[in-house]
């Protein structure tokens, strides 16, 4: 959230003054370094000397002396510093000699000199082996020189005016998860004249807002508090699910508007006997064809594979995913069941079935693949009679396929509020307005200061590197990241909650739904770390909430404070509290709540949308 | 040192504070043998080389983080742990098929650099 991209060029890759020109010229000039490298080798040698002995000295003490930790910092830092003098020597090495292409003899020769204790015990045959050394390396400058000025020759006649007419041009982009609509250029230092507008750290304890954060709070807090009355309305038999959602003024309640009439029409739609009806037709329709066509052509339908027991397979799994929304919305619009808390807790056990259900065989892929090659059979010689049959099959398979994804679609949806994290949103095409295209000489590594921009949690960063040669595009690469808050940090959450008071004196039913906001702290684990804190399993946050309390009898607004506990990013929270307004006990002062965010909600709905 | 079923001697390894260490995954030539055996002539002091003859002895989060397949080998150092450089044992080797020298000192020098 708080961090700064470095993007490296690739030179060599981008053609830039053309790496199989340019090379040989620049080993060269590194070869002509490694004729003095007696004195590298020999300061090699000493540093090796040196970090070896502070090795023996930091296993001489023991691991509680105090002196320890120094020993330690003194033979990291000789080691680091031996590391890179290695890496420097052998890097101009291998670049004179790669590989590839490396004789045995090269291997060998240089290695020996690399060896400190074989270079002490006997300086003869260090001397030696140093004289082949030179021998080899005046042997490849030789080879070098010819290479460059072929090379040379190359560049002034064809690749050189390619190259010059190259650019590249480096854009980036913000995606808010939950509106891609909204994205917008993100400046890259270098590459665009676009504002880097006021720098500003994400708060690590999750109170000082951007104000796209602020901007997200205020709309779910404004969502949340809608979502719990309608639920309340419901749940008191004022209206129905879908009823109570209408005229909704957030962009959520829209959404879920919207997304509860599609349920209904679908469940509609697919009553069993409809489903009964619909495979006897199709059954009939293959059957048909069956009969209809030859061998051959059964070969290339694979009608065996078909067979109806594969439409039977789509509709029992439509039917289990139907049976369970189905059984879900029921509960919701009976009263007896939805007074009861644990109808929240059941409805996210859900999210099991219907994992399972997406993430076995796709068997609308499958079938879908199968109506495709129908589809093209058609257009080859047939007799009449197979032909009308294969077109009648097709009819009679139209609705299953329209089904199957339409209840596929409405499914995942439920999936990924119940259980799982959204897939990134498409990306969309992109352009920013103060892009420049820079020729590859004049091309500089960029950068890309996250804190320049605003964003939260969940976002995506898309970075976006077009190669043009004039103006017309040779290739382009995207790099999509997801922003995310590692370590420890707190989030202000809000979430839909079913609050109990413990005691309320006069009222039979003081429960109902209500909003709270919470301050929950959790830990973000790097994907190159394991679990630490069970952060990954679990997904939980621990912190502390207010909430909106209206206990009956009187239902007078009141306010509580209290301990929440999350589970799998909110989806699950539980939490009790104190209520500020109580005057006694029997007053409701003590409440405790089972609830969800609705942040999974609002990424499953913008993710299908 | 090669591990056949134990991984003491890596627990050992892994525990001893600055050691860097080359990790070989073993294939069906004898490649690994011979990176392993050339490794093992030119590692210093502080330098630790295995052969794991089977990547059961790691645990699954260091095959994720460190050498999930045979083949391969894996440069881990530094005070937390981390790898500096994988990759295919082919990466170690000179076109003649012997082990090179000078690619396995420069892949453990990237080791050293971690702190």
């Amino acid at each position: 959230m708080n961090s700064t991209l470095h993007i490296s060029l690739l030179r060599d890759e981008l053609g830039q003054g053309a790496a199989d020109l340019e090379l040989p010229a620049s080993l060269l000039e590194r070869a002509k370094l490694l004729r003095d490298a007696a004195s590298m080798f020999a300061q090699l040698n000493e540093l090796e000397l040196g970090t070896s002995a502070a090795w023996r000295e930091l296993q001489s003490v023991p691991e509680v002396d105090p002196a320890r930790k120094a020993k330690y910092e003194a033979f990291v830092a000789r080691k680091q510093e031996f590391g890179a003098e290695t890496s420097r020597v052998l890097g101009l090495v291998r670049e004179l000699w790669p590989a590839s292409s490396r004789t045995a003899e090269v291997d060998d020769v240089i290695v020996a000199l690399l060896e400190a204790e074989e270079a002490q015990a006997d300086p003869a045959k260090y001397r030696l082996e140093y004289q082949r050394f030179q021998a080899l390396l005046e042997a490849r400058i030789e080879d070098l020189s010819a290479e460059v000025a072929s090379g040379m020759r190359m560049v002034a006649t064809t690749a050189k005016p390619v190259i010059e007419r190259r650019k590249l041009r480096i854009e980036a982009f913000l995606i808010p998860a939950e509106s891609p609509i909204e994205s917008h250029a993100v400046h890259v230092e270098g590459y665009d004249e676009l504002d880097a507008k006021e720098v500003r750290r994400v708060d690590a304890q999750g109170l000082l807002l951007t104000e796209s954060e602020r901007r997200y709070l205020l709309d779910l807090m404004g969502a949340t508090r809608e979502a719990a009355t309608a639920l309340e309305k419901v749940r008191t038999s004022e209206t129905t699910l879908s009823q109570a959602f209408s005229g909704s003024s957030t962009a959520l309640g829209k959404a879920l508007e919207a997304r509860i009439d599609k349920i209904q029409t679908l469940l509609k739609d697919l009553e069993n006997e409809k489903l009964a009806a619909m495979l006897a037709e199709a059954k009939a329709a293959f059957e048909e064809l069956l009969d209809k066509a030859g061998e051959d052509l059964k070969a290339r339908l694979e009608l065996t594979k078909l067979d109806l027991d594969a439409l039977a397979d789509l509709s029992t799994k439509a039917r289990e995913i139907l049976t369970t929304m189905s059984a879900l919305a029921g509960r919701w619009q009976n009263p007896a069941d939805r007074r009861k808390p644990e109808l929240v807790l059941e409805t996210l056990s859900a999210a099991a079935s219907l994992g399972q259900i997406l993430s076995s065989k796709d068997a609308l892929a499958s079938f879908g693949d199968w109506l495709g090659r129908a589809k093209k059979v058609v257009s080859f010689e047939l007799d009449s009679a197979t032909r009308a049959a294969l077109e009648t099959l097709l009819v009679t398979l139209k609705p299953w396929e329209e089904m199957g994804s339409n209840v596929l679609a409405e499914a995942r949806t439920l999936y990924v509020l119940l259980a799982g994290a959204p897939s990134p949103p498409a990306d969309l095409d992109l352009t920013s307005p103060g892009a420049f295209d820079l020729p590859l000489d004049m091309a500089p590594d960029a950068t890309i200061d996250l804190k320049s921009t605003t964003r939260k949690a969940g976002d995506y960063l898309v970075v976006k590197a077009t190669l043009l040669d004039g103006d017309a595009k040779i290739d382009e690469c995207r790099s999509r990241l997801r922003l995310e808050k590692l370590g420890w940090h707190a989030d202000l959450v809000p979430a839909v909650v079913y609050i109990e008071a413990d005691r309320v004196s006069g009222a039979d039913d003081s429960g109902g739904f209500s909003a709270s906001l919470g301050w929950m702290w959790s830990y973000g684990a790097r994907d190159d770390e394991a679990d630490p804190y069970l952060s990954r399993l679990l997904g939980w946050s621990a912190g502390m909430h207010a909430a909106l309390l209206s206990f009956a009898p009187d239902n007078d607004p009141e306010i509580g404070l209290g301990a929440s506990l999350g589970f799998w990013d909110g989806r699950i929270q539980i939490g009790a509290g104190y209520n500020l307004f109580a005057d006694d006990s029997g007053d409701g002062r003590w409440y405790y709540y089972v609830g969800s965010s609705l942040i999974p909600l609002v990424q499953a709905l913008s993710t299908d949308s | 040192m090669i591990l056949h079923t134990s991984r003491s001697k890596l627990d050992s390894a892994l525990e001893q504070d600055g050691s860097t260490i080359l990790l070989v995954s073993d294939e069906d030539g004898s490649d690994a043998e011979n990176v392993h055996d050339k490794a093992e002539a030119l590692a210093k002091d502080w330098h630790r080389v295995f052969l794991l003859r089977d990547l059961g002895l790691l645990t699954r989060a260091e095959r994720t983080r460190w050498l999930a397949e045979p083949g391969h080998y894996a440069v881990v150092g530094g005070t937390d742990r981390v790898v500096a450089l994988r990759g295919p044992l082919s990466d170690l080797l000179l076109s003649n098929g012997k082990p090179s020298g000078i690619e396995i000192r420069w892949a453990i020098a990237q080791g050293d650099l971690l702190p």
